[in-house]
């Protein structure tokens, strides 16, 4: 919310400069406890501080906004109580991939900016070049892929065997 | 090597060079950072994301020309690894033309923190996932990450 | 700037505040230490300074319902800088990543609404100014920006609506006995011309008190994706943001109050 009256105490006087009067550099909000989030925040953070030079050449450490955007990609598609958790890999220039591999199938996700996303997946439908398409504000096809990619669940397949 | 075509700043341009012969090897370092688990078989590989070029307009994917850097006195798997350890695969340049991408070369100056790298080339074409598959299928392990598979 | 042929306008909005911004990728190589920098392209104009906490990026996606998950700033992050005009009726937000220019209502709450074409005008200026200032000491691409905004909060006194039912206030309420208390929300996607969603109009509902008595605060906002990163296109979704608010003001609000208001 940008509204300064939102955030702003009753009673401020603004003077040339004013002191900070709570902690710059977190924004803490209340998270409740979801396995698997921890570790995607974690991840992010780990990726946010990578390096230069990181991948042997020019690498540069994920992009601020893009870290945002894939976290909010993640929230929106996961059920983050369940076993398939993505994996987060990252490009060389500050870009990200968003990954689920499970018995041999993917889901891969590539953040190259905030709304520009290309994804892709494979299965024993689409064959092993799979299907790519590309995304910008919209993830409801994504939605469809992780359900059915998580309908490959343990006790599918002991009953399948 | 002649040098490459560059854009008015300085930026190394999309190119197939032609002293880059279709026998010649590439090297592509490959980071820890880029390995997946497939959460069923417990399985590691390296990701796709090693097989495509950087995001961004005219990016490359970055390799290391062996030739040049065998021909400077140096061995391949100490230059790939100085000053930071990751893992490398390498690729015969005849597998990576059949996709359709072109393999060039892009020598770096030292720009702090980072070194000049005289060897570094690029591929540029269309990295779907067709042509990520060939240039894995076409690779070796260099300077292994134990543990990993390099193939699907 | 003109103001749209056909736009509803009222002389006498009970408009609060005003917030027009955009978001956009951090120029590389930026870092804290140059805000002082940022304030003294701006500072002849608007001469105070306040550090405020940093407000988290944010997208307008679309997908399955999301589960509220709150999340902390990754790496290192940057305050956020207000700078105020003397008379604090309009103010400046700048951060690593965002740059909004407010008006509102302050201390009796007299000071006039100057209409939304002196203030877009401002911001375009303004952001033009910060883009250049990117680009002159970072060799920064032109601005990339990647969410856009526009709010306008209502204040709606009670005091001033006496007479009137809720329901002679709000069109969308039709209660045989007013509440007691009323809090609600909605929002409509924004569509672009392939019919994709690009964004949200949200509008909220809630009540408060001030010094002034009771009132009910009504917020509407829209927020999304520009068609394509640059300045341009961030105005443009801007101004549309800005009609799709006044509009819904209108649907949303009875011609009882709109007559209060002194609809044209």
């Amino acid at each position: 919310m940008a509204s300064p009256s939102a955030f702003s105490p009753n009673g401020t006087t603004a003077t040339n400069v004013a002191k900070l009067t709570q902690p710059a550099r977190r924004v803490n909000l209340s998270d409740p406890p979801i396995i698997g989030w921890e570790a995607i925040k974690s991840r992010l953070e780990e990726l946010s501080k990578l390096e230069a030079g990181w991948d042997g050449y020019r690498g540069v450490p994920m992009r601020f906004e893009i870290g945002y955007f894939a976290a909010e990609i993640i929230k929106n598609l996961c059920d983050l109580s369940t076993p398939y958790m993505p994996q987060i890999i990252p490009g060389s220039n500050g870009d990200v991939q968003i990954e689920w591999h499970h018995s041999g199938k993917s889901i891969e996700l590539h953040v190259k900016a905030p709304y520009d996303v290309t994804a892709w997946r494979n299965n024993d439908a689409v064959g092993e070049d799979g299907e790519e398409i590309n995304l910008t504000t919209d993830f409801t096809a994504i939605s469809k892929w992780l359900n059915e990619f998580t309908g490959a669940t343990p006790a599918n397949e002991a009953a399948a065997a | 090597m002649k040098p490459p075509p560059r854009d008015p700043n300085g930026k190394t341009q999309p190119h197939d060079h032609d002293e880059i012969l279709n026998d010649d090897f590439v090297i592509r370092r490959i980071s820890e950072q880029q390995i997946a688990t497939d959460s069923a078989t417990g399985q590691r590989k390296v990701s796709s994301l090693a097989f495509k070029a950087s995001s961004g307009e005219n990016e490359s994917m970055s390799v290391d020309i062996e030739k040049l850097i065998v021909a400077a006195g140096l061995k391949p798997e100490e230059y790939v690894t100085t000053p930071r350890w990751v893992g490398s695969i390498r690729i015969q340049v005849a597998p990576i033309r059949t996709t359709n991408c072109s393999v060039g070369f892009d020598p770096l100056p030292e720009n702090s923190p980072h070194p000049e790298n005289p060897y570094h080339g690029g591929v540029w074409g269309n990295f779907n996932k067709a042509t990520q598959r060939a240039i894995r299928q076409a690779s070796n392990w260099l300077v292994e990450i134990e543990g990993v598979n390099l193939q699907e | 700037m003109t103001r749209p042929a056909n736009l509803p306008d009222f002389e006498k909005p009970p408009l609060n505040e005003v917030v027009l911004g955009v978001q956009f990728a951090p120029a590389p190589g930026y870092q804290q230490i140059y805000a002082g920098q940022v304030w003294e392209l701006f500072k002849k104009d608007f001469p105070l300074v306040q550090e405020q906490p940093a407000l988290p990026p944010s997208f307008e996606t679309f997908g399955l319902p999301r589960p509220q998950i709150g999340f902390d700033f990754i790496g290192a992050g940057h305050d956020r800088f207000w700078f105020l005009r003397e008379n604090q009726h309009e103010l400046i937000q700048f951060q690593l990543d965002k740059f909004l220019h407010n008006w509102r209502k302050v201390g009796d709450e007299k000071n006039e609404y100057p209409r939304f074409e002196h203030i877009i005008s401002k911001f375009s200026a303004e952001l033009k100014t910060l883009e250049t200032f990117f680009q002159k000491n970072f060799s920064a691409p032109p601005l990339s920006v990647n969410q856009c905004e526009v709010t306008y909060i209502n204040f709606i006194y009670e005091s001033d609506t006496a007479g009137l039912d809720l329901n002679d206030v709000f069109s969308f309420l039709n209660f045989e006995t007013s509440p007691d208390e009323v809090a609600c929300n909605f929002t409509r996607h924004i569509l672009n011309d392939k019919g994709e969603p690009r964004g949200r109009v949200r509008c909220t509902l809630n009540q408060a008190h001030s010094a002034k008595g009771p009132f009910y605060r009504l917020e509407i906002s829209t927020k999304g994706a520009p068609d394509s990163h640059s300045i341009t296109d961030a105005l443009s979704f801007v101004n549309q943001g800005r009609v799709k608010i006044v509009n819904l003001f209108k649907e949303i609000t009875a011609p009882p109050a709109h007559k209060l208001w002194s609809i044209k």
